[in-house]
């Protein structure tokens, strides 16, 4: 392959950054989460976090979307953010994995996962305290025992399937 | 009186074979998606999601829950080389369709 090795393979790449930010910026980690996860955690980090999200758009108000003046919330939100997928993970990363493994396979639509929501969201009010609220509707949809789309029979069967599991797993030390 | 058997037999044959192809079809896509259905109808913040999902996990359809990503994404970037081929702007994969909207009917002509 001359021509690959002329054209391409010649350049020394390295993923490094060759225009740090000032050594006055403090170093702020990036959220490992992928889409799946993110959609699936997303009303618990705003539940979490909404007074740092709120005070990032404030500041992006304030500053004309300034990107420079609000470092310091963005990294505050960022932080925020990792902290809530930390607890999550620690604390129901079981349920979490149902849930965002069912958005993966529906296309990431919420409605057709109802089932693992609820066990998720109830794993996460019972550690973490912290509630899904979809801010400025009537009705929050996710709460409707009978909604129109009734999510998918995989969800709900993998749901029960997973429920039974734990149930037997609480169950089986209480004989021994 | 009754079809003999032997009159339906090529309707037999072509339900069978319109059957494995649209099913062969269908299994390659979803374990070409890592045994996972199809994404569609998405738009330009779903498209640059899973390119940060391909950045953070090296595959496509991959997911992590992972709150941290890892040093060597903070200056990860994929650079989208094209060249020059004659109908390309014409041509459009089914996959593309797919993405945009078009199979569904959502596709939007802005």
């Amino acid at each position: 392959m001359v021509l690959g090795d002329l054209f391409t393979s010649r350049h020394q790449w390295e993923n490094v950054d060759k225009n740090p930010l000032p050594s006055d910026v403090p170093d702020v980690d990036e959220v490992g989460a992928t889409s799946a996860p993110l959609v699936s955690a997303a009303f618990y980090i705003g539940a979490k976090c909404k007074p740092y999200n709120d005070d990032f758009m404030l500041c992006k108000d304030e500053n004309n979307g300034g990107s420079i003046e609000c470092l310091k919330e963005g990294r505050r939100v960022t932080r925020c953010a990792i902290d809530v997928l930390r607890d999550i993970n620690k604390y129901c990363f079981d349920e979490f994995k149902l849930h965002y493994e069912c958005l993966e396979q529906e296309n990431h639509r919420l409605g057709h996962c109802r089932s693992s929501e609820g066990v998720l969201s109830k794993c996460i009010f019972n550690n973490l305290k912290l509630e899904k609220k979809i801010p400025g509707v009537e009705t929050q949809i996710h709460l409707n025992e009978n909604p129109i789309y009734q999510g998918t029979s995989k969800d709900k069967k993998k749901t029960a399937e997973f429920l039974r599991a734990r149930e037997a797993a609480a169950a089986a030390p209480a004989t021994n | 009186m009754p079809v003999p058997f032997e009159g339906l037999l090529p309707y037999a044959i072509m339900t069978a074979f319109f059957g494995l192809a649209g099913h062969g079809v269908g299994f390659v896509r979803y374990w070409d998606n890592g045994w996972k259905k199809d994404r569609f109808d998405l738009d330009q913040w779903d498209e640059r999601m899973m390119n940060r999902d391909f950045l953070l996990t090296g595959v496509r359809r991959g997911q992590s829950s992972d709150p941290i990503a890892p040093e060597s994404f903070k200056t990860a970037e994929v650079k989208l080389q094209k060249y020059y081929s004659p109908y390309s702007e014409q041509y459009f994969s089914f996959r593309e369709r797919l993405y945009r909207g078009y199979v569904t009917g959502n596709w939007d002509f802005s």
